[in-house]
Order: C-alpha cells, then structure tokens, then sequence
C-alpha cells in the first residue's frame, strides 16, 4: 500500500480498527508515522484534560445570563402592544360602517341627481339657487363658492 | 442471587466514575450528582428485582448515559431555572494547578474545555464512551442505539474538533 494515509483512516488506526494493510503502510512510511504519532499525543492529551483537570468556567456574562428573560419579555411587550391594537383600540374607534356606507351612498345619489337636473337645462332650479346665495359650482351649497365669489370680485 | 458484588461494593467501585462520566455529558456538577444517585437509585430497585447482568459496569454506564440524555431532552426550561452560579463554581478562591494542568497550560486547558462542551450531544457521549471508558464502537453503538458507521463518523469529528483545540492542525 503506497498511498498514505487519510485522517479518518489515521484515527480508525488510533482507535483500534483500521485494516492490516493500513498498519503496515504506517511501518513503511515515516510522514504517516509521524502524523499516526501527532494526532496520538493530541488524543493523549485531550483525555488527559478531560479526565484530571477541572472544567474552565468562564464567568458568565450579563447578556448570556439575562437573554432569555430579556427576550421573553421583549416579545411579551410586542404581543401586549399586538393585543391592544387588534382589541382595545378598534373597539374605542368608532367605525360604524354601516352609517358610513348609507351616508356615502345618499350623498352620491342627491349629487347625481342634481348634475342631471342642471344637464337637462332646469334654468329654475340654477335660477333658485342662484337666489338663494347659492353658487353654480356647487348646487348642494356644501363645498362652498370660493371660485364664484372669485369670479363676481372680478366682475 | 449470591456471590455477585454487594449494593457497596458497586457504589465504591463505580460512584466516582460515573460522577465524571455525567459531570462531562451534563456539564453542570449539581446536575451530575443528581444523575448518580438516580443510577443508584435504579441500581438498587434492579437488585431488587432480580436483576443481574453480566457486568455492572457497563450496566450503571448505560444507565447513567440514558438518564443524562433524559435530562438533556428535559427542556430548557428546567435546566435554565435551576441554573445558578454555585459557590464552588464561581472559584472565589484561586485554586493551585495540579501536575496535568501546569503542564498542559492555562490557554490549552481551556481551549479544549470549550471545545468539547461545544461537541455536539451525540459526539460527546461517543467520545467520552470509546475514548474515555474504553468501551468499543460496537458497544458504543450497542448502548447508544447507533449503527457502527455512525458512531465512527461522530468519533471522527468529535476528535477532529478537539484535536484542533489542543494545539493539533487538523480543522
């Protein structure tokens, strides 16, 4: 066996299994011997360590002892403000949409109703408005005769 | 049942070994003791009962591995609340090396401890099965519940990852 060989295969050695042929190339080759011998003497002393020196212990750090209330109470808040924007807040806020819809739909229909009128020439209705303090812009009287009074200023 | 070991016997035997053995798999030496004495605790019922395996040795390890992995499963939760800086961890008092960590060094020392709590669950427990209890990789993944190519391929990492941090090239 002339290829040297690989780190798990090095390691299969070290721990007992490996095949004849591996074992012999490590006799024939002094770099996997010396690698075979490099990765034993890490292994000796990693279980050196583990198994007669005490844990390191690092003091832990404010952020690592404290992220996991500081987190659940992050979300807590963010759910409270989630709860009272969904609940509280749309109960208080007055929506009605009912009112809301009957007022749009009756405003439409009286705005129609009034284009129609003036389209069909009914001098006596603009003639009434007119004398009313109205404005031709607006036939309700409800936006106001800004552009009419502008025009009368003129004149 | 006569002429096995005494209840004694085995806790003289085994209690220090299986301390160190759940005190690397837990991490935490309140927790480990809490382990040991549950695996005399089942030590003693199973006595109790009758039972009697060939060896006791390889019986309270894998007893005391599963228990570990239970408490592992356990949650956080229960890990987190109970976890507190005990006295004896802080090291209010500054402690003398002993022979091993003068020689090996503080940085190395520590470079290996954080190592391997970084393993993952599995590579520790097979790590510290084949390598530290000497048990083979068929037992190993008789006790674990793994097949044999899968405890290699953990062992082969785990030694990889703390190889690297005792000083050696491979990463």
């Amino acid at each position: 066996m002339s290829r040297c060989l690989s780190e798990r295969a090095m390691m299969h050695l070290i721990a007992g299994e490996g095949r004849d042929a591996q074992r012999a190339h490590l006799v024939v080759c002094p770099q996997c011997d010396a690698r075979y011998r490099a990765i034993g003497r890490d292994l000796d002393r990693v279980i050196q360590v583990l198994l007669h020196t005490e844990p390191q212990h690092r003091p832990p750090s404010l952020l690592a002892r404290y992220w996991m209330p500081a987190t659940a109470a992050a979300v807590a808040a963010l759910a409270l403000l989630v709860w009272v924007e969904i609940t509280v807040w749309r109960a208080v806020t007055p929506t009605q949409p009912e009112e809301v819809t009957a007022f749009l739909s009756d405003l439409s229909a009286t705005m129609f109703s009034a284009r129609d009128a003036l389209a069909a020439g009914d001098d006596s209705a603009s003639g009434l408005l007119s004398e009313d303090g109205g404005c031709q812009s607006d036939s309700l009287g409800s936006l106001g005769c800004e552009g009419d009074n502008a025009t009368d200023e003129a004149r | 049942m006569e002429g096995g070991p005494s209840y004694d016997d085995l806790f003289d035997a085994h209690a220090r070994r299986l301390h160190r053995l759940c005190r690397l798999l837990l991490s935490d030496p309140q927790e480990a003791e809490e382990v040991v004495q549950e695996v005399f605790l089942k030590l003693h019922k199973a006595r109790d009962e009758g039972a009697w395996p060939t060896s006791w040795g390889a019986w309270l390890t894998r007893v005391a591995v599963n228990l570990c992995h239970d408490r592992r499963r356990a949650g956080w939760w229960p890990r987190w609340r109970y976890r507190t800086d005990r006295l004896e961890d802080v090291g209010l008092v500054a402690r003398e090396p002993n022979p091993e960590e003068a020689a090996i060094g503080e940085e190395t020392l520590r470079q290996i401890w954080t190592a391997f709590r970084r393993l993952s669950d599995r590579q520790r427990e097979v790590f510290v099965l084949r390598h530290l209890e000497g048990w083979t990789t068929e037992e190993v993944a008789t006790a674990l519940g793994l097949r044999v190519g899968s405890v290699k391929s953990h062992l082969f990492r785990a030694v990889r990852e703390l190889r690297a941090a005792a000083g050696g090239r491979s990463r």
